[in-house]
This record gives structure tokens, C-alpha cells and sequence, in this order.
């Protein structure tokens, strides 16, 4: 359950080695390459982490979802998003996918151009406690800043604080949910992930935000493909990982 | 004339300056005044399950009718009006001690253990504990923001003629910064 077999894996790569041999080859254009890339690597590899993961490849996490992560407290004018996962690791209901979240510019002349505000990957899962108001983790370079109804929040953990900015709209219950073990969890799971981490406890679900800057699953022609299937295993392991490492499926009484 | 604008500059800067420092002692002393509050209504929700917990054990428990006592005393100490913040910081590392030792001789007791009473009773106690361990964490933090505010130069000048003093921050034990367990206690 949800740990890849080593034979599917090696499998895996290797297609992939000769996938893109025979891309190159045969000149396919890009739309059927990603099509293709989707269906031949992507899919098998979700299928080979866990067979009850139902993996849609044109449907992503819903907008409200994204705006109820807390994490863009800007204007947002494009949402796109693709690769939708859903399924449960140890009891625990999660879903992800990739989004694209764009923002429009308009110049003195008229002219029109799109900024990129977040291009990664979106994960939601159930938290084991309860939650009435919203606690947003950032990391330090985070530039889009928190939402105006929060207040930033010193945490008693100097370690913790130094990698993260928290924001909450209670101070208490952003205590409760960042205990000293948890804020240690989160410590390690920065450490997996390679990209900067995005994290808000709100409504009763954890939502993690991975930005990679572009889209996960694409496999641009000039990238060898090998690599971006190590970068989806990566990922798709970092997701199981948040649930383990925090426990998730350990619930408070309260929530039983 | 130039003289004149640049003392006006000095001046609206000067109390730019003080207005920000009142405002953030201010804004320290109501964040501590707010979590302390929201401690005191999860305190109060930890008194009022007492008479149930001292009921459910007392009948179970022979050798620690002082300890159940002093609980009860503490609870009804706690309770009385006019108490001051510093007195309720005291009584309830007094009481989290007693709850404590309670915790710990019920190991003695297997029929206790067993009692569906006092399962349920051990389940609330287990979240509000964590919900208590949490308030003190962020009274703590709130408590010495502010205590930095009054110490460190410049508010520490405005915090004196404001009057503010040093306030009291909840003890902590070693064992509660790792998450406190009732579950653990009584299965010890």
C-alpha cells in the first residue's frame, strides 16, 4: 500500500527512457507528447504507489479549496490546474493536483500580460483536530504575504520560527495545532521537499502547497523525461510522507 | 524658515515615533489580556468537570482522599470571584500537579481503568488538557513579548510612565512542552 514495488518502478524509468528516444524520433507534437507523457508515466506511477488512487487527468482541486488555503491573499484571475489524485493512506481522505494561478496586468498602453502567482502542486487532506479559524505557515520567502484578517504569531520554538512565519487568526488554536512534535514534523517534511512549502490549517483540513514554478506533470521536450518522473515520484511520495510524519490518522478524541 | 520646517519634521516624526510605541504596548497588553481570557474559560471548563471526576474516583480510590480533597478545595478556591490573574496562574500549577498524581495512582485501581465513566470522563479531560497545555504555550509567548516591550529601549520609557509591570507566565513542565498525555498517565 502506497510504497512504489521496485520492479514497477524500474519499469517505469526505463519506459520513460525510451519514451523519450521515441519522441525525438518521430517529431510528435508537444500537445500529444504531454498527452502521451500523461498516460504512458504518469498514470502507471499513481497506479503503482497505491491501485485504489483514482487519478483524473483533466480535472484539479477546486478553486474554492485553493482560496480556502489562505495562501494567496491576492487577486487571483486564472485558475487552471490538472492531474487530479484522490484516495486515503491510512485512513485518511486526501486529494492533489496541479494548479496555475495567474494574475492580469494591464500596462498605460493597454496591453495585457500575466503574471504566474503559483505553478505547483495543491494537496488537501483531513486534520485530526478541530479547527474554527485559519493558522497559514509560510516559508520565509513567501513575497504575496498573509491574509488581513490574520496577525503574525510568534511560535516558542526559535528553530521553528527561523524557518517559517506563521499567521493565525487565533493564537491559541494555532498553538494547538502546532504542538512542539508537530512543529518538529513540519521541520522534517521542509527538509523532503526540495521547493518551498506552504502549509494552512483551516476547516478542519491540512492544505500543503508545493511551488515548483511550473507544472509538475509536463514534460518539456528539452527536459529528459527520467527526470521529471523522478521529480513526480518525489512528490507523490512527499504527499504520502505529510500524512505519515504528522500523523494524521491518529485522531484526537474529539474528533472520533 | 528652514529652521522652523525642520524642527516641524523633527517633531511630527518624533510623535510618528511615540504613537507607534503606544499603540504597540497597547496592542501587547490586550493580546496578553485576550489569551488570558480564552485560558480562563478552558480553565473553568477543566473546574467544572472536577465534582465528576473527584465522584467517579472517590468511590475507587481509598488512599487518596487528601489529594481529592485538595482538588476540590483548589477548584472551589478557584471559583471565587476576585481572584487576580497571578492567583489563577498559581492554582492552576497547583492543580495540574494534584490532577497529575491522580492520574498516576489510578494504575492502582484496574476496576477504575475499566469503569465506562470514567473512560468518557478520561477522553474530555485528555482534549481539554491539550486545549489548556496549548493556551498556556500562547500566553506564555504573548506574555513575553510584552515583558520585552517594557524592558527594552525605547518602549520601556513609555511602558514606565504608562504604568505596566512585569507579568507572570504560566510554568511549564518539562514533560507538558512534549504533549501532555493523560491517555499515557493512565495506561503507565
Amino acid at each position: 500500500m502506497a510504497t512504489f514495488m521496485p520492479l514497477t518502478l524500474i519499469l517505469v524509468i526505463l519506459w520513460s527512457v525510451l519514451f523519450q528516444m521515441d519522441i525525438h524520433r518521430d517529431s510528435i507534437r508537444v500537445g500529444r507528447y504531454q498527452e502521451t507523457f500523461k498516460q504512458q508515466i504518469i498514470h502507471p506511477l499513481i497506479q503503482a504507489m497505491d491501485d485504489q488512487f483514482i487519478h483524473t487527468p483533466d480535472h484539479c482541486v477546486s478553486y474554492q479549496l485553493v482560496r480556502a488555503s489562505a495562501f494567496f491573499p491576492t487577486r487571483v484571475d486564472k485558475f487552471s490546474g490538472n492531474d487530479h489524485v484522490n484516495g486515503q493512506v491510512d485512513g485518511v481522505d486526501f486529494q492533489f493536483s496541479d494548479v496555475k494561478l495567474l494574475q492580469r496586468h494591464t500596462d498605460s498602453k493597454g496591453r495585457v500580460t500575466w503574471e504566474k502567482l503559483f505553478c505547483g502542486t495543491f494537496f488537501v487532506a483531513e486534520f485530526n483536530k478541530h479547527t474554527q479559524g485559519v493558522t497559514v505557515i509560510h516559508p520565509e520567502t513567501w513575497e504575496y504575504g498573509a491574509p488581513s484578517y490574520t496577525r503574525y504569531l510568534k511560535m516558542d520554538n526559535p528553530e521553528f520560527n527561523q524557518q517559517f512565519n506563521v499567521y493565525g487568526t487565533d493564537s491559541i488554536e494555532a498553538h494547538y495545532l502546532l504542538t512542539h512534535t508537530m512543529m518538529k514534523r513540519l521541520m522534517e517534511i521542509k527538509k523532503l521537499a526540495t521547493e518551498d512549502l506552504l502549509i494552512t490549517f483551516a476547516d478542519g483540513c491540512i492544505y500543503l502547497a508545493i511551488d515548483y514554478g511550473n507544472d509538475p506533470n509536463e514534460a518539456p521536450i528539452n527536459i529528459p523525461v527520467s527526470n521529471r518522473v523522478i521529480q513526480y515520484i518525489h512528490t507523490l511520495q512527499l504527499l504520502v510522507d505529510v500524512i505519515r510524519e504528522l500523523k494524521l490518522n491518529e485522531k484526537l478524541w474529539a474528533k472520533r | 524658515m528652514t529652521i522652523l520646517l525642520i524642527i516641524s519634521a523633527v517633531t511630527v516624526t518624533l510623535i510618528i515615533i511615540l504613537v507607534k510605541i503606544f499603540n504597540t504596548l497597547i496592542d501587547k497588553k490586550n493580546q496578553v489580556t485576550n489569551i488570558f481570557s480564552s485560558t480562563d474559560v478552558l480553565l473553568k471548563k477543566r473546574y467544572n468537570l472536577i465534582p465528576n471526576l473527584v465522584s467517579s474516583v472517590s468511590r475507587y480510590m481509598e488512599h487518596e482522599k487528601e489529594v481529592l480533597q485538595k482538588i476540590t478545595e483548589l477548584r472551589n478556591q478557584a471559583n471565587k470571584p476576585d481572584i487576580t490573574d497571578d492567583q489563577k496562574i498559581t492554582l492552576d500549577n497547583e492543580l495540574s500537579s494534584a490532577l497529575g498524581s491522580i492520574m498516576v495512582a489510578v494504575e492502582n485501581y484496574p476496576d477504575l481503568k475499566a469503569n465506562e465513566n470514567f473512560l468518557h470522563l478520561q477522553h474530555i479531560l485528555t482534549e481539554i488538557e491539550a486545549q489548556i497545555s496549548a493556551a498556556r504555550r500562547a500566553y506564555n509567548q504573548a506574555v513575553t513579548n510584552y515583558n520585552n516591550a517594557i524592558e527594552m529601549i525605547p518602549t520601556n520609557f513609555m511602558a514606565r510612565s504608562m504604568g505596566y509591570t512585569h507579568k507572570k507566565v504560566f510554568g511549564i513542565k518539562e514533560s507538558e512542552k512534549q504533549n501532555i498525555n493523560i491517555k499515557a498517565l493512565f495506561n503507565r
